[in-house]
């Protein structure tokens, strides 16, 4: 694929209760943040995309009231639902269409007001699953359960890994945490603390790039590519990731690279069991090795080396969010120049996605 | 702009518009995404993408109800998308769905959604729920309300009368009893949808839309595809979108960008759609277009938008037959939006009805000769618009 250049980007996470603001400030905050980012204005963009959740911001149509504070007064401006990634990969499409040269993506995610697990309970079928009680954490639990068992690994590994985890945030978890169980065998202390966050970022055509400078050098999506799984969770092989493996794959050959040529890897770590899942669907570890990379940064390619959601995981736009600490700490040149960053949705990492991203344009010809 | 890809749709579903008791979400969904395929002669394995277009998810009550549809409609380990811009939402999933071939990245992506208004108690309830929680929903703005709002606009500014907006319903009514799928038809007077009683003034019970379940769903195809399979093709030859922000008050007075009595949003849409179609006076250029109109004020204001006769001449020409069948250019042939509307897919009903119209198989309600359509959408307090240009040869 042609690689489309993130120019500007922002992003910024906060506990609820600490905020004042409006989400419609949050927002504008945010675009513009990442349109000074990249030295431009409102003015420079001919296309937006939101990304946004209605339940988990209290209103049906929420982007009725964040259009205007993007910056999409007037504009083209469209809105997915599922992945805050979703914005990155239309607003990519849309560069690489021809239609549009400048694309401002954004996404937010305010939760601490919203009563999640309600909403997550009408994410079910109300017939079957809703009685149940099936939601995202307990659909996770028995992919842990399932990985469990079918690699015979401790549930004393998950403690330590989830311990790792918190040492590096620099957060130090309540034995309540630790201990108390959410679905067996996945603790509290399992799971990534949710804070509110906003991200966003600025895609550019390369002609664009080449006709204007902008404040830093850019860097560049390679390749990407997205996926979904089943509904069902018995219609899916539990205790591993099969549609990311996929989606790898495919992000990987439209940027022409191959596993080996990444030097990170930054996924989606919601709890200890969805970054062990991921870096064996990626194929950075074998098949129940992946517990293994959990909150220990090292190998080819390095897991986790620049994001941690310990630190505080802004649900919906976690995907943006990962991106940015990423572009952030490659442009400062602490993270190395080729990598990988995803971002899962839906119940039990139903919906994947897939960026790769390189501070180099070119793309190497296997031809 | 530079075209890199030319898409064109190939294949178009549609389910009856009416309460669906006897099919759950996902079946509906199934059916309208089966009937594209089948009409494209393509099966669920050929499709590379999927883009999902469901609205407000409360109508069905169940929230991310795209994600339990993905098995019924073969998406299972594709790349999918739910898009979600209000009414507008259909449109906007058509916008997604070309971007994703005109981009280069896929060769055949299927657009499909559902929905099931019918089967909500209380749709204005919800539609209440978009609005600002702490004054607006108090005062009872919902959608009905607010498209009065939009009519006493015009009243004051163009002297629109409740007789022309009758007079749009008795033609919707009409055209849709060629429309085997429209859920309201029938031979109404003038003085009937008169005499029916104010829902809010002055819009009466006739001027408004049904609550219709159903779904539709369409297959977009690059020029490779469509070459190799040789069918009949509706190519997306513009396509537009502009959104505004979400307040009525921003859009009244003297300073302000856009209009509220008009619907500048689909002027501007338009605009962008038409300049990469070739477009230069859609009056003469245009054979058909599917307007989003779910309330009778919408088509008036709708013809203006769109370029088809100058402002405030948009109720005496409906009124005196310009837009009916046999005109110069025929206005929501299949009876549009005021005859059928499933919420989250009307925009995508659009851009079906406008499709056939161009491949030559609406049927009954078929414009003879139709080679250029144009299909629009709108959603949130109409300020998202969406404008898609269609022609039987690409440009």
């Amino acid at each position: 694929m042609e690689p489309v250049a993130v120019v500007g980007w922002y992003a910024e996470t906060w506990k609820g209760e600490v905020r004042s603001c409006r989400l419609e400030e949050v927002v504008f905050h945010a675009a513009r943040g990442a349109l000074g980012e990249a030295g431009m204005s409102r003015d420079d963009i001919d296309g937006i995309v939101l990304a946004c959740h209605d339940e988990l911001d209290g209103r049906f149509i929420s982007s009725m009231l964040t259009s205007a504070p993007s910056g999409a007064l007037l504009k083209d401006e469209v809105r997915v639902t599922d992945s805050s990634l979703h914005a990155v990969v239309v607003g990519s499409m849309r560069v690489q269409s021809g239609f549009f040269k400048t694309v401002l993506a954004v996404s937010w995610s305010v939760s601490s007001g919203t009563p999640l697990h309600e909403v997550q309970l009408t994410t079910l079928d109300p017939f079957v699953e809703r009685p149940v009680g099936a939601i995202d954490r307990v659909a996770t639990a028995l992919h842990a359960n399932a990985y469990v068992w079918r690699f015979g690994v401790s549930v004393d590994e998950l403690d330590a890994r989830a311990k790792a985890k918190w040492a590096e945030a620099g957060v130090d978890p309540s034995l309540a945490d630790l201990e108390t169980f959410v679905s067996t065998p996945l603790r509290r202390g399992h799971f990534a603390p949710l804070v509110d966050g906003v991200a966003a970022v600025v895609l550019v055509s390369s002609s664009v790039l080449e006709c204007r400078g902008f404040r830093r050098p850019p860097i560049w999506i390679k390749g990407l590519a997205w996926g979904i799984d089943s509904y069902a969770l018995d219609r899916r092989a539990l205790g591993e990731w099969t549609v990311l493996r996929k989606v790898t794959g495919d992000a990987l050959a439209r940027a022409r690279l191959r596993l080996g040529d990444l030097e990170f890897v930054e996924v989606d770590d919601a709890s200890v069991i969805h970054e062990a899942l991921s870096v064996e669907a990626i194929g950075v570890a074998p098949a129940g090795k992946g517990l293994s990379c959990v909150g220990r940064p090292s190998g080819v390619p390095r897991v986790q080396l620049g994001t941690n959601g310990f630190r505080g995981y802004p649900l919906f736009c976690s995907g943006l969010w990962r991106l940015v600490q990423v572009l952030d700490q490659m442009a400062d040149g602490s993270l190395p120049g080729t990598g990988l960053v995803h971002g899962t949705y839906g119940r039990a990492g139903q919906g994947h996605v897939a960026l790769v991203l390189s501070r180099e344009a070119n793309v190497r010809d296997d031809s | 702009m530079t075209r890199k890809v030319r898409g064109a749709i190939i294949g178009v579903g549609e389910t009856p518009y009416r309460t669906h008791l006897e099919k759950n979400y996902v079946e509906l969904a199934q059916e309208a995404a089966l009937a594209a395929l089948d009409m494209a002669g393509l099966r669920p394995d050929d499709v590379d993408a999927v883009v999902f277009s469901m609205a407000p998810t409360g109508f069905v009550g169940i929230t991310d109800a795209e994600r339990w549809a993905v098995d019924a409609i073969g998406a299972v380990g594709k790349p999918f998308i739910r898009v979600h811009t209000g009414g507008a939402t259909g449109g906007s999933a058509t916008q997604v769905g070309w971007v994703h071939v005109a981009s280069g990245m896929y060769d055949v992506v299927l657009v499909v959604g559902a929905d099931k208004v019918s089967e909500t108690p209380d749709t204005q309830f919800i539609l209440n729920l978009i609005w600002d929680p702490f004054y607006e929903r108090g005062f009872g703005l919902n959608t009905i309300t607010m498209a009065a709002l939009q009519a006493v606009r015009r009243m004051e500014l163009y002297g629109t009368t409740e007789r022309e907006m009758a007079e749009v319903v008795v033609r919707s009514w009409r055209k849709a009893m060629r429309n085997p799928r429209a859920h309201l038809k029938g031979n109404l007077t003038v003085d009937e949808v008169l005499s029916s009683p104010y829902v809010s003034w002055p819009l009466r019970r006739y001027d408004c839309c049904p609550r219709s379940s159903g779904a539709a769903a369409i297959v977009i195809a690059s020029e490779r595809v469509v070459s190799e399979l040789k069918v009949p093709a509706a190519w997306i030859n513009g396509c537009g979108a502009v959104s505004n922000g979400v307040f009525l008050g921003d859009r009244m007075g003297p300073r302000c960008l856009t209009e509220y009595g008009e619907w500048d949003e689909l002027r501007l849409a338009a605009q962008h759609a038409y300049a990469q179609a070739g477009i230069k006076d859609p009056r003469f250029e245009v054979d058909v277009a599917e307007i989003y109109a779910p309330f009778s004020i919408h088509e008036i204001m709708g013809v203006e938008a769109l370029g088809f006769c100058d402002a405030g001449e948009g109720g005496r020409l409906i009124a005196e037959g310009y837009f009916d069948f046999g005109g110069e250019l025929v206005t929501n042939p299949s009876g549009g939006t005021l005859c059928s509307n499933p919420i989250g897919v009307t925009g995508l009903v659009r851009v079906c009805d406008a499709a056939l119209q161009v491949m030559g198989r609406a049927g009954d309600y078929q414009v003879p000769g139709a080679r250029v359509a144009v299909a629009t959408a709108a959603g949130g307090s109409s300020q998202f618009q969406t404008c898609v240009v269609l022609g039987s040869e690409p440009v």
